[in-house]
């Protein structure tokens, strides 16, 4: 039996542990997909056919022994290329990068996705150094959206997002500071889940910004979101921002329904300077939970500007020498914004700083009597690939590029776990799919995968393989 | 109120940190800085009690 390119990956586990296809024949079928359709979509910067396939015999082995081969046996994934992955030189979207010596050893993230069996096929795309919502790399090309050729897959994991969404593998890993996840799994159909700050490891990715620095994955169900959630997270020494607390499986509760869950939609910041389907999308997702209240948090825009000075200041810092000995080699879509990062004087640094913990309070507060808040991914749909620098919403004029992290943004400021589920089908939005935030408390991630699997379950979201144009 | 910055201004910051500019560039660069400095406003004129402090390593 062949697995197609909407097989999700439990169906692909339960495929290859009842004998009715390999492991092997469904790495090969993922590289014959990849080999076909990604001279187009620009997901891969680098493709591991003969590891990918001597790893897939390891899983065959395994199940023709009757040994258990994990709960992501055989399945393809691939990862954002600032994730290391040994014997690969990690890019971070960048050429300084490309000549450093491979990587000695895998990502924690990596490593734990093989050791639950899921099988590594190769290295996706990415603004460069993670600075950006687009994927518009000016060294390694676009990656295109493959719900419409002519448009970004958004960023900074667009090769994430895209490669999911166009069915080339069901599983990737991405990184995510103002909406890296969250942006793309929005611009491009998929869910995408941003975990609690310090929930997953990140020994062994090229930080962007420490401070607001998270991996997590890209799927096209809940489900299989949620199981690589369960094997990627818990503590790990390696990393000193990763949160001492044991792993909390979220599987087990995952259809429990949504029964004690308090629901509310963002009001105020979130309902402003966004298209009428982003707003549409929201509305729809808060009929399917029940959500009737309104919330507001107060001083978002604030938040939003703290975000941008810690990452600019941050972002600097780690590639100051390059900035010193070579700016001419980063990407011009980069290169000045890293500049003006390191110019950035040290008392607005922390300041921001402070503002983020007293609005990491404020949110507190809000969350006391809700368990889940709503608010749209992105204000608009995939914008054009090379789109004009500014753009019209609302009657505002707005940056098209960085207007599109305006709902992200203050949710990572202060590390909340947030699951971006996809929505198409909305009146003025064409074919292009959208995306809704679901936002919990810090360490809720169960929570969140809960109302995603309700609203999934009823139809409200999905993720179907994008059927591609233009 | 949006910050002022001239390419001097940029210069002599980049100057201060030891990081070169090619002739040509401090204008981009001082339009980014700006633009930073002007949404910082936002939260650097925004009054905080005296107790809150900067998180080293965030844990929410």
């Amino acid at each position: 039996m062949s697995v197609g390119a909407d097989a999700s990956a439990i169906a692909i586990v339960d495929a290859i542990n009842t004998r009715r296809t390999s492991a092997r024949e469904v790495v090969t079928s993922a590289l014959e997909r990849i080999d076909r359709r990604d001279r187009v979509l620009n997901c891969f910067t680098r493709v591991l056919g003969e590891v990918a396939i001597a790893d897939a015999d390891r899983v065959d082995r395994i199940v023709a022994t009757g040994g258990d081969a994990g709960p992501l046996a055989g399945v393809p994934f691939a990862v954002k290329n600032l994730f290391d992955v040994a014997g690969v030189t990690t890019l971070a979207g960048s050429r300084i990068h490309a000549e450093h010596p491979p990587a000695q050893r895998d990502a924690a993230a990596v490593a734990a996705l093989r050791r639950a069996g899921a099988v590594l096929v190769g290295c996706l795309n990415m603004d460069e150094y993670a600075f950006g919502f687009t994927t518009e790399n000016t060294h390694y090309g676009p990656t295109r959206n493959p719900h419409d050729l002519s448009r970004i897959a958004g960023g900074s994991s667009g090769g994430s997002a895209a490669a999911v969404a166009a069915g080339l593998v069901p599983l990737s890993l991405g990184s995510d500071t103002n909406g890296s996840i969250r942006v793309p799994a929005a611009l491009c159909g998929v869910f995408g889940l941003k975990p609690t700050y310090g929930r997953v490891s990140r020994a062994g990715v090229v930080l962007f910004a420490g401070s607001l620095d998270h991996v997590g994955p890209f799927a096209r169900s809940v489900r299989d979101l949620a199981v690589a959630f369960d094997a990627l997270q818990g503590p790990d020494a390696a990393d000193p921002v990763c949160a001492d607390r044991p792993a909390e499986p979220t599987i087990p509760g995952l259809d429990l329904g949504i029964a004690d869950l308090r629901v509310a939609v963002a009001g105020g910041h979130f309902a402003q300077l966004a298209e009428p389907a982003a707003l549409a999308a929201v509305e729809r997702v808060a009929r399917a939970l029940g959500a009737s209240r309104r919330v507001t948090i107060a001083d978002v825009q604030r938040a939003r500007a703290a975000a941008s000075v810690i990452t600019s200041t941050e972002g600097a810092f780690y590639h100051l020498d390059d900035l010193k000995r070579r700016a001419k080699d980063f990407d011009p879509l980069t290169r000045d914004r890293f500049r003006a990062g390191a110019l950035i004087p040290a008392a607005v640094y922390l300041q921001a700083l402070r503002f983020r913990a007293w609005f990491a309070e404020r949110a507190r507060e809000v969350f006391r009597d809700v368990d889940v808040v709503i608010a749209p991914t992105t204000p608009y749909p995939a914008p054009p690939i090379g789109a004009p620098r500014t753009t019209i919403v609302d009657g505002v004029e707005v940056v098209t590029r960085g207007h599109l992290g305006v709902f992200t943004q203050p949710w990572s400021l202060i590390g909340l776990p947030v699951v971006s589920v996809p929505i198409a089908g909305l009146a003025g939005a064409g074919p292009l799919p959208l995306g809704v935030q679901l936002i919990a408390p810090a360490f809720r991630e169960a929570h969140l995968l809960r109302a995603a699997a309700r609203l999934e379950a009823e139809g409200v979201v999905a993720a179907p393989v994008a059927a591609t144009r233009g | 109120m949006e910050s002022t910055l001239t390419e001097a201004d940029v210069e002599r910051l980049a100057a201060l940190l030891g990081l070169p500019l090619e002739p040509g560039s401090a204008a981009a660069v001082a339009a980014q800085l700006a633009g930073l400095m002007t949404s910082a406003r936002l939260f650097t004129e925004f009054p905080l009690p005296d107790d809150v402090e900067p998180a080293p390593v965030f844990r929410p």
